[in-house]
């Protein structure tokens, strides 16, 4: 059976994060971007300022939602207020598609404040599975996991990572969010080539791809979000390009927050390098 | 194998309890005995993870709770570093912050991923543990609230109002003027402060600097609203006549400006010689303050 390139969503091209330091340059200058990404937790349950400048940038630009506390591995219940807010802003943004990690960031009802690693296991992949289908389910478009960065293997035993994403993929029928970087830094942290990665995971799932800057800290890498992308990242996201064709890429920026015009550079080195590796391109579905 | 007892245990290991042996059986034999729950090959797996890797997440988890935290109460961080004695060292402030937040999580675990929740653990932990630091500046207390409902009134929802410039007040009549109906939005924030904390915040904001001197005590009537331009929370400095009818027209729910105008007349102390004139036109130059400060609103007709 052919499958549907990019998991059936159309390549939006490079876009930025949309933070809340460049709201007023982006109302206004209206600066030339394809797209950003929005964080519906940053404005759930609020007023004011952040939500009168979503509104206005949602007017002008197509807008996707990524998310960073559904917890979608834990094994508390899944927070149903949390989901349909969610569902509430996507619908509010028109966001073709939602997105999460694959972690978990809360369980025993404590928040971990972070995105901490699954165990590969079978009983993990059911559990994320079981849970991506309510949340496809309430929020009524499609949803697509993100491969977090993990500093430690909570178990290792059953299966590697690759074998996880695409056990969780294939169950929950669900699409990728591929954080090129977060490759880099797993393979440099846990001794793999990052193209045996992407051989080893369903890339027409891939929906969207994110690329942010890390750090060296002792021996490992760091997921800082604080840094440009960094020249292994553009490397390895010209593979993805050349095996996926043109797709939504998104400049992650989260931390020491540079100047709108410093993270657009970010985004027209991405958009360039897709339209030169993707041209004429035919990819493989 | 039970997934819910391997993340617990996770969540343990990294936010309550580092396992302390160094050595891998050491490490087996320690989790084992602390998680019963687990089996033989999770109780492996946890103990094959070296200790610098899971203390990579417990820094930061808890470096990124002082970081949100930071955000909200900037001139409080300020103040606790110069109550300690750390200002100009940056490994003691980043010790004395990190541990701070090791406390506040033993306090009263996070419990949602509201970081508003969080900031208000925050605020709770200096209010019932009462910390030997408020001796050193009473005040402490006061530059939390404040910094607090600063952020509190920046994020609260929208309230329907009839959406009116202050320049527009000026075109009606007198008559329409004070048949206007006016409330005081639910997230306006009136307090009793001990010290002169918006003082201290309005030096924090444009300096970037602490006063050599923490104000000292003197109480100060403030109101919090949402400035109706750049919508960001605007501090109100109140004698008690303007803070009273604020309270006043708070608890009645709405009223007309003709009202609001009788209380205020009423409470304030005039000068023998004021005639009622200089009176209604000291009310209504306070009444611009706040139509400014989002402190009342027109109500919807």
């Amino acid at each position: 059976m052919t499958m549907p390139r990019n998991y059936g969503l159309a390549p939006l091209g490079a876009g930025i994060g949309l933070r809340r330091q460049h709201f007023s340059d982006i109302i206004d200058q209206l600066p030339p971007v394809n797209w950003f990404e929005v964080i519906p937790e940053n404005f759930l349950g609020r007023g004011g300022f952040v939500t009168d400048a979503l509104r206005r940038i949602a007017d002008r630009y197509t807008l996707v939602g990524h998310g960073v506390s559904l917890s979608i591995g834990s094994t508390d219940p899944l927070n149903m207020t949390l989901l349909r807010e969610v569902k509430k802003f996507c619908d509010a943004c028109r966001c073709p598609w939602y997105s999460d990690h694959l972690c978990f960031t809360m369980v025993d009802h404590v928040n971990l404040n972070d995105l901490i690693p699954l165990p590969f296991t079978q009983e993990a992949v059911k559990n994320v599975a079981q849970r991506v289908k309510i949340v496809q389910e309430v929020l009524e478009r499609p949803f697509l996991l993100e491969n977090v960065t993990y500093y430690m293997q909570v178990a290792k035993s059953q299966m590697t990572e690759p074998e996880f994403i695409s056990a969780v993929l294939e169950e929950a029928n669900c699409g990728l969010m591929l954080d090129v970087s977060n490759v880099i830094l797993n393979s440099s942290n846990h001794g793999f080539a990052p193209v045996d990665f992407l051989d080893s995971i369903p890339l027409h799932r891939v929906g969207q791809l994110h690329l942010g800057g890390f750090e060296k800290q002792g021996d490992i890498l760091l997921d800082t979000h604080a840094k440009p992308v960094a020249e292994e990242t553009w490397a390895l996201y010209q593979e993805v390009l050349k095996r996926i064709g043109p797709t939504s890429a998104l400049i992650e920026w989260d931390f020491e927050i540079p100047s709108l015009a410093r993270l657009l550079q970010e985004a027209v080195m991405a958009q360039t390098l897709m339209d030169e590796v993707t041209q004429g391109h035919i990819p493989a579905t | 194998m039970t997934l819910n007892h391997l993340l617990s245990a996770v969540r343990e290991l990294l936010l309550d309890e580092e396992t302390k042996a160094e050595a891998i059986d050491n490490r087996r034999a320690e989790i084992a005995k602390r998680f019963p729950q687990l089996e033989k090959t999770e109780v492996d797996d946890l103990a094959t993870i070296a200790p610098e890797r899971m203390r990579v997440y417990t820094e930061l988890i808890y470096n990124g709770e002082v970081s949100m935290l930071r955000w909200v109460y900037p001139v409080t961080f300020a103040v606790l570093s110069r109550l300690m004695k750390i200002e100009d060292d940056a490994n003691a402030r980043r010790t004395f912050f990190f541990d701070l937040i090791r406390k506040l999580h033993r306090f009263r675990a996070w419990g949602s991923d509201s970081s508003r929740l969080l900031a208000a653990n925050f605020q709770d932990f200096f209010i019932e543990t009462k910390p030997d630091l408020q001796k050193s500046w009473p005040g402490l207390l006061d530059i939390i609230d404040y910094e607090k409902t600063s952020v509190d009134v920046f994020y609260a929802l929208d309230v329907p109002h009839r959406a009116m410039a202050v320049t527009q007040l000026s075109t009606l009549s007198v008559g329409e003027l004070l048949d206007l109906p006016v409330f005081v939005p639910a997230c306006v924030a009136m307090r009793k402060f001990q010290h002169d904390v918006m003082q201290l915040g309005a030096q924090w904001r444009d300096e970037d600097k602490l006063p050599d001197h923490l104000p000292s005590r003197s109480e100060n009537l403030a109101v919090c609203g949402r400035d109706v331009q750049s919508l960001m929370p605007k501090w109100l400095t109140m004698d008690g006549a303007a803070y009273d009818t604020i309270c006043h027209v708070s608890s009645a729910g709405y009223m007309t400006l003709n009202g609001v105008a009788a209380i205020y007349l009423q409470k304030q102390s005039w000068p023998d010689e004021q005639t009622e004139e200089i009176q209604f036109r000291r009310f209504f130059q306070e009444l611009v303050t706040w139509f400014s400060a989002g402190v009342i609103c027109v109500k919807n007709s």
